[in-house]
């Protein structure tokens, strides 16, 4: 059984139960003299994980759920092409040839206890050049990468903006704003970024030259960009949330939180909600569609101080300073799964593409692994300066680092995403690839109004308005055609006024409303009772009429 | 005198108008040589006179020679068979209409496999039919032959051979197609033919019983078709319904079956004394009565408060039985009524006698049950020795005790040492108590029993389910206040006076109720057998208190939802690193373990002190609790204060107002957010999403969870794996370019009449067959050019 699993997943399963290659390729030997022999080649058994991983759910019920011998034939049909879907995805993952990266110990020895300098010495030289710090003089700094991981930009407090290639170290622009800057973000490419400076927010290309102005998003405290829909949000210190459209350069929505300055703000990658911490323990969840959060969460009984996302959406991790730290369930709303105390109060929290969190507490580093199954301590590092922000670079082994004094990149080996997709996000792409890549996101942007709670609600038929429609389309033959309230304009002028000339085009007004109603019940093609019974006036005897029996309602 | 004449004149015409209307016989008064051929005809009249071949043979007389004439016209009279009379016109294109639908079906049967296939086919390439891959040189390409000076001139002295032109056949169908048209058609006048003695026979028919059975079958056969109807296209059945309805209508119009002709009043004289007349009277009355049953429909509107009046309620009642129109309808709610109460008064029958026979046993039962329960101490034991290995925390400790605490200390013994079976034992036998009226002593000691079992049961249960949740523990204890509160009630009950028996028995009955003992009535053993100690018994009872136990413990999963939801976790701690800048206090805070974190949190209360005033959990709650409130639908009151009643402060408003004015709220579909704790989800009531959501199931689908699996792939590379994507955007219909797509022949379907036909004639067609081969051959070549 394990040789099979050897010859799919070559490299993940050697290094973990460590088999020789030898046994290995004997094994896939033997296998090939088997077909020589002429038997029929078994295939690979898939390993069920992984199939559950590509798996769209249960098909459609045949038997009842289509009548038309025809189609349930095409269906039928459609669903015979279907069923495979999951294995043939499952079998190409064969060509994900990139491992992850991971830090073996010995016996006696803990991942935590490397430090940096250890790990600089032993590995590549590539990767060590990975390693770096940049010593800035312009306050605490705040951070971003880009999509793809490969391009940088920080913002000091004290109007410092630098982007660059941090992998080349080739620098795209550098100056000073000359005002406060709370924070960065990169747009959809990385030709532009925004950052949060004291009023506004200010939009610059790679050149370090100022493009857009936007003084609808004022005093602004942190920055969001949703790459799918386009939008870069932005919380205010007067509780403020404003979305734009960058593609267009429209406001989507903005408005008022009333939850007091927002420090903490992160964004689902799942569904594009924005996840806003507040003073009162809360996380509250926005959309741009609605002027309420969707959802609200009491995490901590104190103020939330950091609140990080897992890229997958379905795990969120806050802290609080009562030192405490909470793994939630945010696809389910439920939680906590897993809590902790830790020795000081979590400042910042990051989460990487392979699910190592992150927890910034003063100037030390603590990576805690498996944050949703059982929380573990995965390694430290200790900053010289106490830490403003720190972020996950995406395909890459490295965690950034921003403190008063600069920046600091670190190596943390297992936590990116080993293979990259390049339709995606490639880390590699080049000007043309760039460009290329903007004008198929662009076209595959997906409209604000899809943000919701649950992003799959796309695929589902709204069943309420289904239900209304049958409802309504059975009631339309009873409906009287539609009452028209018709009250005269005043006109002086001469020929225009006179009751006649009313009733007149009041008459012909109603016969338009009931023509109109007719025919929509003619096109709804519902019957219609023809014959209104009328009712036949009551004999009335009078003085007598209260010996008559009386009538049943 | 005018009179006179008059009569005269009278019988004259009679007498013309009868001469005209005879018919005369044909007579041939003058020799002619065209003899008519209608004065040949057998006539009607009378045929005395007539000549028929057979007399002019005999004036040839006897000879040798008229001998053989004389027997062939003999064989002929005796052979030849009269034809029937064709019938009537209508009759016979009615026939002929069967028969040609019938025929037209079959042939086009034939194509609904081929269709079917094509139109299910993943993609369908045309022109259908592969012509062989042979290439042939075609008239053109002919032409750029190049060809050798010897070539030409030898051309010119023998010019090649042209193709010989097609000729046309001389006939246009082949010996087998006329074969196979004259069978059809022969085949077709026999099924007419077959039809029409039918149609004659059945026509003939007067046996009233065959006409019933056959309205009947036809009526079963319209009902069937009509539900078909309902199911394929309601539409078209709602027509169907509107005549059936018309029907009812004329019927309800005219006097038929209503007994009012002559015949019925005949019938009537003697209805009095032949109950055979009777017997069709009523026949007739009830055929009326179902040709005139309104088709039931719900009417909705008739409020349920209409019948509230019993004044109004008789009368209507009356007339309803009286009325015949009704009598086939459903049975009303007195009728109902009626029937439970009979079957309330057989149980309560049932009972007594059980009660009766039970007396004596009873004490003996009784006895039996106690020694059995001082048998099973052993087993107690044991059983207390697993509970206490299942007690792992504090908490539940506290709780035993307490409980404990709130119960007498006798009982508490007892309580103890009720094991699992004879617990059991004792409920089954309270039962039984209580249903058979005993003593109130004894009854009142029995709830008792069922209290402490049931307490018994929740500590058991709460040791296992959960065992942390503080609250929950508080829950408890409430609870069996609640349990000891009642006890003392009954006790006092009890006290006041003995003879409250049947108060005591509703309290017991609430009380084992509000355990959860109600819906385990289902699974009482069965009362009317006599009491059966088997094993077979016990298991059942076990079976019976586990249930209640699972009831117990859901009900209060359901009461606190928060604490499982959100299952506390005890905090890990985490030895993290300690930055630089930390304050000494938070350095000697190093905890070690869990206990010490317990009490080292003394900073941290400090720290929450400072929010002491902004609770802010509860905050949060009663945020939830305000934002639930107000999605939930209210109910409108219309009751006016006073009005037909007395108003003023501390006035109930009566019952009949309150049902009759205050509207109730349809109860708001269960939140989202309903079990899960701190958490509050809004929910908009438009979101804008819904705008691009699909609002409508699309054909085919009957159900929305088909279509939305319908649509769980997305064609697209991206969702899709490439192999799927390219299989699943092949075209539908592949056409080559710049050819004719032909319409299909026959050629398509299974030929199996042709086989036949060759099977059978094999000789005389093997020519014929082969020359039509060759014509289609020819038709193909032309075609092709």
């Amino acid at each position: 059984m394990q040789w099979r699993y050897c010859s799919v997943f070559s490299g993940v399963l050697l290094t973990a139960s460590g088999f020789s290659c030898a046994v290995c390729s004997h094994r896939s030997r033997t296998r090939i003299r088997r077909r020589d022999e002429g038997r029929k080649r078994d295939k690979i058994p898939v390993d069920p994980e992984t199939l559950k991983k590509y798996e769209m759910g249960e098909g459609i019920n045949l038997k009842k759920g289509i009548r038309n011998k025809v189609h349930r034939l095409r269906v039928h049909n459609k669903e015979k092409l279907l069923a495979p879907m999951a294995e043939e995805a499952a079998r190409r993952e064969i060509l994900l040839t990139e491992d992850y990266g991971c830090l073996e110990t010995d016996a006696g020895e803990t991942t935590t206890q490397f430090k940096q300098r250890e790990l600089v010495e032993n590995v590549d030289l590539i990767s060590a050049s990975k390693c770096f710090n940049l010593n800035l003089d312009f306050g605490p700094y705040s951070m971003r990468y880009t999509r793809n991981g490969r391009h940088l930009v920080i913002g000091g407090k004290k109007g410092h903006v630098a982007a660059f290639d941090w992998v080349t170290k080739k620098l795209a622009c550098e100056m000073n704003v000359m005002e406060s800057v709370h924070d960065v973000c990169w747009l959809h490419i990385e030709t532009m970024f925004a950052v949060a400076q004291k009023e506004w927010v200010y939009i610059y290309d790679n050149q370090g030259i100022e493009l857009h102005c936007l003084k609808r998003m004022n005093q602004p405290t942190k920055l969001e960009f949703l790459p799918y829909h386009f939008l870069l949000a932005a919380s205010s210190a007067v509780g403020g949330l404003s979305w734009l459209d960058v593609s267009i350069g429209e406001k989507i929505t903005r408005m008022d939180t009333k939850l007091g300055r927002i420090n903490v703000m992160t964004q689902n990658p799942y569904n594009a909600l924005l996840c806003v911490g507040d003073s009162k323990g809360v996380v509250s969840m926005w959309s741009p569609n609605s002027h309420q959060p969707l959802a609200k969460m009491l995490v901590h009984k104190q103020a939330v101080s950091a609140c990080a996302v897992h890229p997958h959406g379905t795990y969120m991790a806050t802290s609080a300073p009562d030192r405490t730290l909470k793994i939630w369930d945010i696809r389910q709303l439920s939680g906590p799964v897993e809590n902790a105390v830790l020795r000081s109060a979590a400042q910042h929290l990051s989460y990487s593409q392979r699910g190592l969190l992150a927890v910034g507490m003063g100037n030390v580093v603590e990576i805690f692994k498996d944050t949703h199954t059982n929380l573990k301590p995965y390694m430290r590092h200790k900053a010289s300066w106490a830490l403003s922000d720190l972020k996950f670079c995406p395909y890459e082994d490295v965690l950034g680092l921003t403190h008063t004094k600069g920046f600091s990149s670190v190596l943390v080996p297992g936590s990116a995403e080993a293979n990259y997709d390049a339709l995606e996000t490639n880390p590699f792409q080049n000007k043309k690839q760039r460009k290329e890549a903007e004008v198929k996101a662009l076209l595959d942007k997906i409209q604000p109004e899809f943000i919701c709670l649950d992003p799959n609600a796309i695929a589902e038929i709204d069943v309420a308005a289904l239900q209304h429609k049958l409802d309504s389309k059975k009631k339309l033959g009873y409906v009287k055609p539609r009452q028209i309230d018709f009250k005269p304009r005043k006109t002086k002028a001469k020929g225009k006024g006179g009751t006649a000339k009313v009733i007149k085009s009041k008459k012909a007004l109603k016969l338009k409303a009931k023509r109109a109603a007719i025919q929509e019940m003619r096109d709804a093609k519902v019957l219609i009772d023809k014959k209104e019974k009328k009712k036949k006036p009551e004999k009335s005897y009078g003085v007598l009429d209260r010996f008559l029996e009386p009538k049943k309602k | 005198m005018a009179p006179r004449e008059n009569d005269e004149k009278a019988a004259k015409k009679e007498k013309s108008k009868q001469s005209q209307l005879r018919i005369r016989k044909p007579t041939r008064s003058e020799t002619s040589t065209i003899i008519s051929e209608f004065n040949l005809v057998k006539s009607k009249v009378s045929d005395k006179n007539l000549v028929t071949a057979e007399d002019l043979v005999k004036a040839l007389g006897s000879k040798a020679n008229v001998h053989d004439l004389k027997k062939k016209i003999k064989a002929i009279k005796t052979t030849t068979k009269i034809l029937p009379k064709p019938l009537e016109k209508p009759a016979a294109d009615r026939v002929k209409r069967k028969v040609g639908f019938e025929n037209a079906k079959k042939t086009l049967n034939k194509w609904a496999g081929v269709v079917a296939h094509q139109r299910t086919a993943v993609s369908v390439k045309f022109p259908l039919k592969e012509n062989s891959m042979q290439m042939e040189p075609s008239e053109i390409a002919n032409r750029f032959v190049l060809k050798t000076d010897l070539e030409k001139k030898l051309e010119e002295i023998d010019p090649p051979k042209q193709p010989e032109p097609v000729t046309q056949d001389k006939f246009s169908l082949t010996l087998a197609e006329i074969l196979e048209q004259r069978g059809e058609a022969a085949k077709l006048r026999a099924q007419q033919s077959y039809l029409a003695s039918k149609a004659r026979r059945t026509k003939k028919i007067k046996s009233k019983k065959y006409h019933r059975i056959a309205r009947k079958a036809k009526t079963k056969q319209q009902i069937k078709e009509f539900e078909e109807l309902k199911k394929k296209n309601p539409e078209a059945a709602l027509e169907k319904l509107d005549l059936i309805d018309k029907a009812r209508a004329h019927e309800r119009m005219t006097l038929r079956h209503k007994s009012t002709g002559q015949w019925a009043k005949n019938k009537q004289i003697r209805a009095k004394y032949d109950s055979e007349s009777r017997k069709v009277l009523a026949e007739q009355l009830a055929i009326s009565r179902e040709l005139t049953q309104k088709l039931k429909t719900d009417d909705s509107d008739e409020d349920d408060y209409v019948y509230e009046n019993a004044q109004e309620d008789v009368p209507t009642k009356t007339s309803e039985t009286d009325n015949p129109w009704n009598a086939n309808s459903k049975p009303s709610e007195s009728e109902v009524d009626a029937f439970i109460g009979q079957y309330r008064k057989y149980w309560d029958e049932q009972h007594k006698k059980l009660a009766e026979g039970a007396k004596d046993n009873e004490e003996q039962d009784n006895e039996d049950s106690e020694k059995e329960s001082v048998d099973c101490v052993d087993v107690t034991q044991e059983f207390i020795e697993t509970d206490n290995v299942e007690k792992e925390s504090a908490y539940t400790n506290d709780v035993e005790k307490k409980t404990l605490e709130t119960n007498d200390s006798a009982e508490c013994v007892t309580d103890a040492s009720s094991t699992k079976k004879g617990k059991k034992k004792k409920t089954k036998k309270q039962k039984e108590e209580i249903e058979s009226k005993k003593s109130p002593k004894k009854l009142v000691k029995s709830v008792e029993e069922t209290t402490k079992c049931s307490n018994s049961n929740k500590k058991k249960s709460l040791s296992k389910t959960d065992s942390a949740a503080n609250e929950s523990v508080q829950n408890e204890k409430s609870k069996t206040e609640k349990i000891q509160e009642k006890k003392t009630k009954n006790k006092k009950n009890k006290k006041k006076d003995g003879n409250s028996e049947a108060k005591s028995k509703d309290n017991s009955v609430e009380d084992l109720e509000k355990l959860g003992l109600k819906n385990q009535r289902a699974l009482r053993p069965q009362i009317d057998k006599p009491m059966d100690e088997s094993d077979d018994e016990k298991e059942r009872d076990v079976d019976a208190i586990k249930t209640v136990i699972n009831q117990v413990t859901t009900k209060r999963k359901i009461e606190n939802p928060t604490l499982d939801q959100n299952k506390i976790i005890k905090p890990k701690i985490m030895k993290t690193m300690l930055p630089d800048d930390t304050d000494e206090e938070d350095v000697l805070d190093d905890i070690e373990d869990e206990n010490e974190y317990v009490s080292n949190r003394e900073d941290e209360r400090r720290f929450t002190q400072a929010f002491r005033d902004t609770d802010l959990a509860r905050d949060f709650r009663k945020e939830k609790a305000a934002e639930i409130k107000k999605n939930q639908p209210q109910d409108i009151d219309l009751t006016l204060p006073g009005w037909g009643s007395w108003g003023g402060p501390g006035i109930k408003v009566s019952r009949r107002k309150r049902r009759r004015f205050i509207f109730k709220a349809p109860k708001a579909a269960p939140r989202r957010d309903e079990n899960k704790g701190d958490v509050v989800i809004l929910e908009e009531n438009a979101p804008k999403i819904r705008r691009h959501m699909v609002n409508d199931l699309p054909f085919p689908y009957n159900a929305v969870k088909d279509f939305e699996a319908s649509i769980r792939a997305p064609i697209g590379r991206e969702f899709v794996p490439e192999k799927t994507f390219t299989k699943l955007t092949l075209p539908h219909v592949k056409t080559k370019m710049g050819k004719i797509i032909e319409p299909m022949t026959e050629d398509a379907l299974v030929k199996q009449v042709k086989c036949d036909l060759d099977a059978r004639e094999k000789k005389p067609l093997a020519g014929a067959v082969e020359k039509k081969n060759a014509k289609n051959n020819n038709n193909k070549e032309g075609k092709k050019k």
